[in-house]
């Protein structure tokens, strides 16, 4: 096990940040954090890399109690903070190494974790310009590669892809993904539910400082409902084809809508092609088809009543 | 040494650190240091218009630089600077001394300012020795100024040293030249100060001193490295200023140009310090700014970086002390009118203990910063 809170609860006044938080990360996970802003995903984070002390509760890192983080704990990981924290009077290359450092590296540990990491977020052209001169997605990448350097067993990353382009975000969360694929355990944290589900193995989603769910993704989405839709659209609509598509094992309603089938089934109880073999056996032609599932984001709504980007 | 190396490097790559560690030293010491030995600015006064009275003019000469001013306003220039000391021949001077009455010299100088004092012996040891002669040629003014001609040709020698101006490292004119450059390059390091203080600021804002901070070093690491390597840049420039001083009049000699530059040693750390505390207090760039405005630089001013602190008010004085610049003003005076190292200690402590009150108001909540 990699962290371990147990009812950890943190107020500011009378904010209540986190309310009785537990949560496990498993080596090798990919554990995407997801709630709106001010859920409490930083605090949380925060309090794992030990920089926030908790008004109650026990957190464990590595199995040592994180109110005793030593130095040798803290270098087996690496924060990339929500907001961009790099030096803009020393060049891509100089804040890498300078954080490479602060972790412990030197020598040639040092040139080639500086390299490894420069090289890993795509910057290694421009490992000798100041950030000054970067976009928003170049500064992004820097502020997770000063991260990398020192080869953390445990990386978490907060909200690192806002206000970015797209190619910069699908490069992160690219990088992201081989970062775990080479064993190492991520925390992702975000409100974008589409990263989360791009990147992530498991979920906990958070809301006003409580874990309000958390699992594989399928898992949430069961939670949600046990239920798919399936919208196909025919070349032309007949009682036969309807009849026929009612008899298939699994399908609970099937209700025309001009030449659109709405099909309830249940969930991966019923395969597309079944369907659609059902039509065109009829002489009828299928024009397109399509599987509605629940989404982090439907999750996030039937949990709370509100959007994450409420 | 990450953090001090780092720092160090950031230091000196900023545009502004070569303009203010050699530019503008350099600039004050060529202004300052050529004027500085140019001489006492004296007003005399020539009231008897005697033989006696050229001789006592004659001896102040290569001490002096004549201004000339009207009487009524000696006070006045004085307190603005135009004249450094103000000495006044009455009429009737010779025949007194003749008569063998004490006749005095009247001389005005702003009081503290031991840097006329060059002037002041020149005068009185001739007028001493006129005393002398006169008790000899019980009033025959033709022997009497045979006897100073004999003087004056230096036959004679002349006891012109005070004890005090005996041991001094320089010449009291050149000596200050000295003490006003130490006061304005005490500016330019006060200067690097806020510029350490802006990066530390936008380290602040800029995030990296809390990403620092949550690696795993320890905060009072972080703090001995930041302040090591701050220190340590000013420290040079002091240093440097120092030894340029050294060079420039090599008659300070070894002894006191080592403790000048112990002295502007001690005082980059008491302004290392005094920067962590702006920073801390002020918390951003825009309020350090004025910060510096309105304390540092009425600060220098009180404590003598632009003038001397002698020719202020009484009570704007007792405040000076209040000020660092103020005991390394004075460590330098000291210290060129030849004292020992002892007599240096107590001021070396004064700046010490200003070094340690920065230091805790400079640490003081930086710990629940990191949090
Ligand atoms: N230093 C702080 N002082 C006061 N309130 C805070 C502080 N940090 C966070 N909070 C509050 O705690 C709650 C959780 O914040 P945060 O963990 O930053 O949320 P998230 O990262 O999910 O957006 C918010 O209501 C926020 O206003
Ligand atoms: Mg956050």
């Amino acid at each position: 096990m990699v962290v371990r809170m147990q009812r950890v609860t943190k107020r500011y006044g009378d904010v209540v940040a986190l309310d009785n938080v537990d949560l496990t990360i498993e080596r090798g996970e990919i554990v995407g954090l997801l709630g709106p802003n001010g859920a409490g995903k930083t605090t949380t984070i925060s309090g794992v890399y030990g920089l926030t002390r908790f008004d109650a509760g026990e957190v464990t890192l590595f199995g040592h109690p994180a109110k005793r983080i030593d130095p040798g704990i803290k270098r087996r990981m690496g924060l990339v903070p929500q907001d961009i924290a790099v030096f803009d009077d020393l060049t891509a290359g100089e804040n890498v190494s300078y954080f490479g450092r602060l972790y412990g590296l030197s020598g040639r540990a040092l040139t080639e974790g500086v390299s490894f990491a420069l090289e890993f977020t795509g910057l290694n052209e421009r490992r000798d310009q100041r950030p000054k001169s970067f976009s928003g997605g170049m500064k992004r990448r820097l502020n997770i590669a000063c991260a990398l350097a020192h080869r953390p067993e445990l990386v978490i990353l907060d909200e690192p892809t806002v206000g970015i382009d797209p190619q910069s975000r699908n490069h992160i969360l690219e990088s992201v993904r081989a970062l775990n694929r080479d064993g190492t355990t991520v925390i992702y944290t975000s409100h974008y539910m589409e990263e989360v589900e791009a990147v992530c193995s498991r979920v906990i989603v958070m809301d006003h400082g409580r874990v309000i769910a958390s699992g594989t993704q399928s898992d949430l989405k069961a939670l949600v409902s046990d239920e798919e839709t399936i919208d196909i659209e025919l070349e032309r609509m007949t009682p036969r084809v309807v009849e026929a598509v009612r008899s298939v094992a699994g399908v609970k309603e099937c209700l025309p809508e001009g030449t659109h089938l709405r099909i309830t089934v249940e969930r991966d109880g019923v395969r597309l092609g079944r369907v659609i073999e059902k039509a065109t056996g009829l002489g009828v032609e299928v024009l397109s088809a399509q599987i509605e599932r629940p989404t982090l984001e439907s999750v996030f709504l039937s949990l709370t009543g509100r959007t994450l980007r409420d | 040494m990450t953090i001090f190396a780092t720092y160090v490097k950031r230091v000196f790559a900023g545009p502004w650190i070569i303009l203010l560690t050699i530019v503008v030293p350099v600039l004050i010491v060529l202004l300052v240091g050529v004027d500085g030995g140019a001489g006492i600015r004296v007003a005399l006064f020539d009231y008897d218009k005697s033989e006696l009275s050229r001789m006592v003019t004659d001896a102040v000469t290569p001490v002096s630089v004549f201004v000339d001013i009207e009487e009524d306003e000696i006070d006045e220039a004085l307190l603005d600077g135009r004249v450094e000391y103000a000495l006044i021949l009455p009429q009737g001077l010779e025949d007194a001394v003749l008569r063998g009455e004490r006749a005095g010299l009247r001389s005005h100088s702003l009081q503290g300012v031991e840097m006329t004092g060059s002037v002041r012996s020149a005068a009185n040891a001739l007028l001493s020795t006129a005393h002398n002669v006169a008790r000899h040629v019980e009033g025959d003014r033709d022997a009497f100024r045979r006897a100073m001609g004999l003087v004056g040709d230096g036959r004679f020698a002349l006891q012109t040293e005070t004890f005090r101006s005996e041991r001094a490292a320089l010449p009291t004119d050149q000596a200050s030249g000295v003490s006003r450059l130490v006061g304005l390059l005490t500016l330019t390091m006060l200067a690097m100060v806020v510029i350490t203080c802006f990066i530390f600021l936008k380290d602040v804002e800029t995030g990296t001193f809390h990403r620092t901070l949550a690696g795993p070093m320890s905060v009072r690491r972080y703090m001995v490295e930041t302040n090591g390597a701050f220190f340590l840049v000013t420290v040079l420039q002091g240093i440097a200023a120092a030894i340029v001083i050294g060079i420039i009049f090599p008659q300070l000699g070894l002894m006191a140009t080592l403790m000048l530059v112990l002295v502007l040693a001690v005082f980059s750390l008491v302004a290392v310090s005094l920067g962590l505390a702006v920073a801390n207090i002020a918390k951003t760039v825009r309020r350090t700014q004025v910060t510096v405005n309105f304390l540092l630089i009425p600060m220098a001013m009180l404590g003598g970086a632009f003038w001397p602190v002698e020719i202020m008010p009484r009570f704007l004085q007792r405040l000076a002390d209040f000020t660092p610049i103020r005991w390394v003003t004075s460590a330098t005076q000291a210290l060129l009118s030849g004292a020992e190292l002892t007599e240096i200690v107590p001021h070396i402590g004064i700046l010490l203990l200003f070094a340690v009150v920065f230091q805790l108001l400079g640490s003081w909540n930086r710990v629940d910063i990191a949090r």
